[in-house]
């Protein structure tokens, strides 16, 4: 994982495999798949932003 | 031969060396876009991903193209790291951490090239070949079509398409980066530079120690990696590694390589449009402000002020003795102008003004000569703005080319201007405003200013070169950069094209009176001093609080 301030975020709903249960590849594969989820979010939401800015920019020029 | 001599013999060669190439080399590539025929292989191409070549596109379809390509080049870069350990040849590296993967997958297809890992140890050559080589084509390649479609703004009229961006990139890449890179790969390899399937050596030193050598593509990977200005390298040292980059003739090469496109682009856009003056022009100012910025930082590192330094006859902290004071000055001076980062000494080691010119150097936003397509793309949005003033000046409608810059034009060039140094500097304020990221300062005082002043200002212009000293191989600076160079790459390429697609939609006026005289040197002066002073309005406190303050102290 990569540390930095989202390290400790644990996704809702996964309270039974929290930190002192589960065992410690479990909780990194479960970490690093939500991190995988978050990146993929962040680059859909930013070509989304790019894809509207295009379609605005067509608007201003009408 | 005497240092400065030798210093002085490489920049003239390099000039030559430009110039000889300016105009076939421009010419070539304006003939490459304005060419009605496909090659076979081509229209192979085309089948297979079920386009029609003959098939334009409005400005805001080959925008949507642009992003649809580079989105899905940063999720296929992504997969492609995460899931190195299964992949051949990875030499046992694992997957890469997400943060990591994304933001190299971000700073790749932007054609930054930042790197917050180290290559060697984190990136196996199958994801250095198929994944890290192949952006450095394509990001290089779009920076190019986007620029051709500005052009195409110019030459066309009443119209409101701006050629087919599938077309173009099959066609620059097939028929320029392809080329220029085989013949480059292979003469970097007769300089020394590696190219192997090697793993690791583990040698006994001189002195009696164990070494670990690694092997590797290299060559093939380092020609491309200045060629199309992205700067990754393939080593941790970049090309201060003695694998990639051995000998003062590779040095030399390489920054031939790096400047060699950008620096004949500015004919393609003469020819394209008909008139080799403007070409000139262009190519002048950014020749004037790219020596400028070389001799600049020579002359800050010669300067023999304290004793380490008179001993050593300059600042050769953190430089390579074979290249020396000239061969690392050239080096970082033609590195930063352009977008390509690609570095052979350590910039957080120059005296405070060298290093404070490598900062304002890629201020300047890439475009003396710029990145592939970028610097020439950036180079006309100043172009339009330099008009714009003039046209104030004396009163009349500003024209650039026979268009007219009308308020429509000028809000796209307003705000191409102003969303890479709002990125950058939104970033370092982040940076600076927060804990976390500032955990990451090693050096108190200006110096720690301007190391998170060049990361985020290298990161928003694409440019990739680090100041280091600061590290950024976090969660924090991984996400926080990734978005500045998707946002800082993409929006401004936005309008670039909407403008280009403005200006196709004109008819042309013809020069009267009172045009100005676009390929007069009186433009050039006034083109450098609209450069010179949007830099210094916007970054001046940033400039002045970090290198200022720390090389008056």
């Amino acid at each position: 994982l990569d540390g930095g301030p989202w390290k400790n975020l644990r996704p809702r709903g996964t309270g039974r495999l929290s930190r002192r249960d589960a065992s410690p590849r479990a909780v990194t594969v479960l970490g690093a798949a939500m991190n995988d989820l978050l990146v993929i979010g962040i680059t859909i939401v930013i070509f989304a932003a790019l894809f509207l800015l295009v379609r605005v920019v067509e608007r201003l020029e009408r | 031969m005497n240092s400065a001599l030798a210093g002085v013999l490489q920049i003239v060669l390099l000039v030559a060396a430009l110039a000889i190439c300016y105009k076939p080399l421009g010419d070539y590539i304006a003939r490459i876009f304005m060419s009605p025929k496909h090659l076979r292989v081509e229209k192979a191409l085309y089948k297979v991903i079920g386009i029609d070549p003959e098939a334009d596109q409005r400005w805001g379809t080959y925008a949507r193209s642009v992003l649809a390509f580079s989105g899905i080049c940063v999720l296929f870069l992504y997969l492609l790291q995460r899931i190195q350990e299964y992949l051949p040849y990875s030499n046992g590296e694992p997957a890469v951490p997400s943060f990591l993967a994304w933001n190299t997958a971000a700073s790749f297809v932007t054609n930054t090239n930042w790197q917050n890992y180290s290559g060697e140890s984190t990136m196996g050559y199958t994801v250095q070949m198929a994944g890290l080589a192949v952006q450095n084509f394509v990001s290089a390649a779009v920076g190019i079509v986007v620029v051709i479609a500005l052009i195409r703004g110019f030459m066309r009229t009443r119209t409101d398409r701006l050629g087919n961006f599938w077309v173009d990139m099959t066609r620059v890449i097939i028929r320029v980066l392809l080329p220029i890179s085989v013949v480059g790969a292979i003469i970097l390899t007769a300089t020394g530079v590696i190219d192997n399937f090697n793993l690791t050596h583990v040698i006994s030193t001189l002195s009696g120690g164990q070494q670990t050598l690694v092997g590797g593509p290299v060559a093939s990977q380092e020609v491309i990696k200045e060629l199309g200005n992205n700067g990754g390298g393939f080593f941790n040292a970049n090309s201060a590694h003695p694998f990639e980059n051995p000998n003062g003739f590779s040095n030399w090469f390489e920054i031939f390589l790096l400047l060699v496109i950008p620096f004949s682009l500015p004919r393609a856009f003469g020819k394209m449009v008909g008139d080799n003056r403007q070409g000139y022009v262009l190519v002048a100012v950014m020749a004037f402000l790219w020596l400028a910025a070389v001799g600049g930082i020579s002359f800050f590192e010669w300067q023999h002020a304290g004793t380490a330094l008179q001993a050593a006859g300059g600042a050769m902290e953190g430089k390579e003795v074979r290249f020396g004071i000239p061969g690392s000055s050239l080096f970082a001076g033609s590195t930063t102008v352009t977008s390509t980062g690609a570095v052979n000494s350590f910039h957080d080691s120059f005296t405070a003004f060298g290093g404070g010119i490598a900062l304002f150097d890629i201020m300047l936003g890439e475009v003396v000569p710029g990145g592939v397509g970028a610097g020439l793309y950036g180079m006309l949005m100043l172009a339009v703005v330099t008009v714009f003033i003039a046209g104030l000046m004396v009163g009349r409608t500003p024209e650039y080319l026979g268009k007219k810059i009308r308020p429509s034009e000028m809000k796209w060039a307003a705000l191409y201007i102003l969303v890479t140094p709002a990125s950058a500097l939104i970033g370092a304020a982040l940076a600076l405003g927060f804990r976390v990221p500032q955990e990451s300062i090693l050096n108190p005082g200006p110096h720690g200013l301007t190391e998170i002043v060049y990361a985020f200002t290298s990161m928003a212009n694409n440019n990739g070169s680090a100041f280091a000293g600061l590290t950024t191989a976090t969660g924090w600076y991984n996400l926080a950069g990734g978005v500045v160079m998707l946002v800082a790459r993409f929006a401004p390429e936005i309008f670039v094209l909407a403008l280009g697609g403005s200006l196709a939609r004109q008819q042309k006026v013809p020069a009267s009176a009172g045009t100005l005289e676009t390929h007069k040197p009186l433009f050039a002066i006034l083109l450098v001093g609209v450069i010179i002073i949007l830099v210094g309005l916007t970054y001046f406190p940033a400039l002045a609080l970090g290198p200022f303050a720390e090389g008056l102290h």
